[in-house]
């Protein structure tokens, strides 16, 4: 019965074929579209497109809309939905699967820079084994508005006053293994 | 009691404050940590955003620098434990993507077959130090003085471990411990906003602004929480329309260690009290302290 439904969803439904086919979205066709998961999240009123309806949209093989959401990458991964859904779905893992599907798709919303943010991560952490705020901050604050650095004055001058800004960025000791590793890893990709 | 110890990036930046008071009191609650050697970044919420293989290799690989001491891995940061978690999950019930993470590690000449046990500092010292031990080294009651216990989100949930992920209760036991008062505060477990102080401040704030509202609803002197993300939101909510809060708006929110080493008499200084962002949180919470002392006696 179950893979009748995703045969017939093939031709315009890929997007639900391919959560559903991961092991965090198995139960994704078990939506009752009960909206617990909207009354849980914490960002859903400031949402244009609230949890249950991504999940409808999935279903109805609006995947443009969906990719092109910012939804995912306003989830917080407070993971509330996920403790909270009748129908088990795993749905913050979900929504990171999401996110990394409009990356990898090119789908990501232009007028939204939140997923650049997650992609600087990434880089600093791949290229120094641990995250850098201070380099995160300025890198992201730069591809934002190099103004808004200014409004940050006040706040960043008492951060770097209390010692918690690191400036100099970490050096790994095992460089050589970590770079072998992460070069591997990002080839692998599901 | 000897143990592996995980800090995540916060705590040699934003959060050192939680890495030196955890230090401070460590050695009162007979606790040595031996930090990982050339541990890195666990990934966080953000590496598995962009690239899944990548944020379960860079969690497995402090898995597979861990396993041959045979200790168990102690992390303070709640993100990090929950990555952790996961990626030891994923690598023992087997599978391709499992698969996918050996062959990683295994290009960096690093191997994991599943043995290392990771443990979130808080549930660690109920369960592990015990609630008694801790007991023993509080030298100054913080009787009456009301504590608002705030979990977040990701050391309770989708993982709870022993606790209740509705109502946890291990963050309470332990300021019951201090002689303090652990306030009922129904947002507990609400999320701070995490990532979205930076990415989207009118929403992060907003956030982090009603916990600390409810915080202050329910009357608490300060809020505690064993998440140095939370601690970071929830100080950077309180600069509003460009200035820091006067001394009787201000909330302080300390790091649950802090707060630890307050009842054990260990010194603001090594507590790192200063290096809150709210200016003053050294004078307040010590002003409170003894206001408390004072007026129970002790």
């Amino acid at each position: 019965m179950k893979s009748k439904t995703l045969v017939q969803a093939k031709e315009d439904h890929g997007l639900l074929e391919e959560i559903a086919a991961l092991p965090e979205g198995e139960r994704v066709l078990s939506c009752l579209q009960c909206g617990t998961c909207s009354a849980t999240c914490p960002v859903a009123a400031l949402l244009e497109h609230s949890p249950r309806r991504i999940f409808a949209m999935i279903r109805a093989g609006m995947k443009e809309q969906v990719l092109g959401s910012v939804t995912p990458w306003l989830c917080s991964s407070c993971y509330d939905c996920t403790v909270k859904c009748p129908a088990q779905i795993k749905i913050t893992e979900v929504m990171y699967a999401l996110k990394r599907r409009s990356i990898r798709e090119g789908l990501a919303n232009q007028n939204s820079d939140v997923h650049r943010f997650y992609q600087l991560f990434t880089e600093i952490v791949c290229k120094h084994g641990r995250i850098h705020e201070l380099l995160l901050l300025l890198k992201y604050m730069a591809l934002r508005h190099p103004l808004s650095m200014l409004s940050q004055g006040p706040v960043g001058l008492r951060m770097f006053g209390t010692g918690c800004m690191r400036v100099q960025p970490h050096r790994m000791k095992y460089r050589e293994s970590f770079a072998k590793i992460v070069d591997k890893a990002s080839l692998l990709e599901e | 009691m000897k143990c592996l110890y995980y800090p995540g990036c916060s705590q040699k930046g934003t959060s050192r404050s939680y890495e030196e008071s955890l230090f401070a009191i460590s050695s009162k609650l007979g606790v040595s940590l031996h930090e990982l050697e050339d541990w890195n970044c666990c990934g966080t919420t953000s590496v598995v955003a962009v690239n899944k293989v990548l944020s379960l290799a860079l969690a497995a690989r402090n898995l597979a620098l861990a396993e041959p001491e045979g200790l168990p891995l102690v992390t303070p940061c709640p993100s990090c434990w929950l990555s952790l978690t996961r990626a030891n999950r994923v690598i023992k019930e087997g599978g391709p993507l499992a698969e996918k993470v050996r062959v990683a590690l295994a290009a960096g000449g690093l191997s994991y077959n599943g043995g290392t046990v990771i443990r979130h500092l808080m549930e660690f010292m109920v369960n592990e130090i015990g609630l008694e031990r801790i007991g023993q080294c509080v030298s100054t009651h913080l009787t009456g003085l009301r504590v608002a216990p705030y979990y977040g989100c990701q050391v309770v949930r989708p993982y709870a471990g022993e606790d209740d992920p509705y109502d946890p209760q291990n963050l309470e036991k332990l300021i019951d411990a201090t002689g303090a008062l652990p306030v009922s505060f129904e947002l507990k477990t609400a999320c701070c906003g995490g990532a979205m102080m930076a990415t989207r401040k009118d929403i992060g704030r907003q956030m982090s602004d009603k916990i600390l509202q409810g915080a202050r609803t329910v009357e608490a002197d300060l809020v505690v929480t064993p998440c140095p993300l939370c601690q970071l939101n929830l100080e950077l909510a309180e600069y509003k329309n460009g200035r820091w809060p006067w001394e009787e708006a201000e909330l302080p929110v300390l790091n649950l260690t802090q707060f630890l080493g307050l009842a054990m008499d260990v010194s603001p200084e090594k507590l790192a009290l200063s290096r809150s962002i709210v200016p003053g949180v050294k004078r307040s919470v010590t002003g409170a302290l003894l206001q408390t002392v004072s007026t129970t006696g002790e």
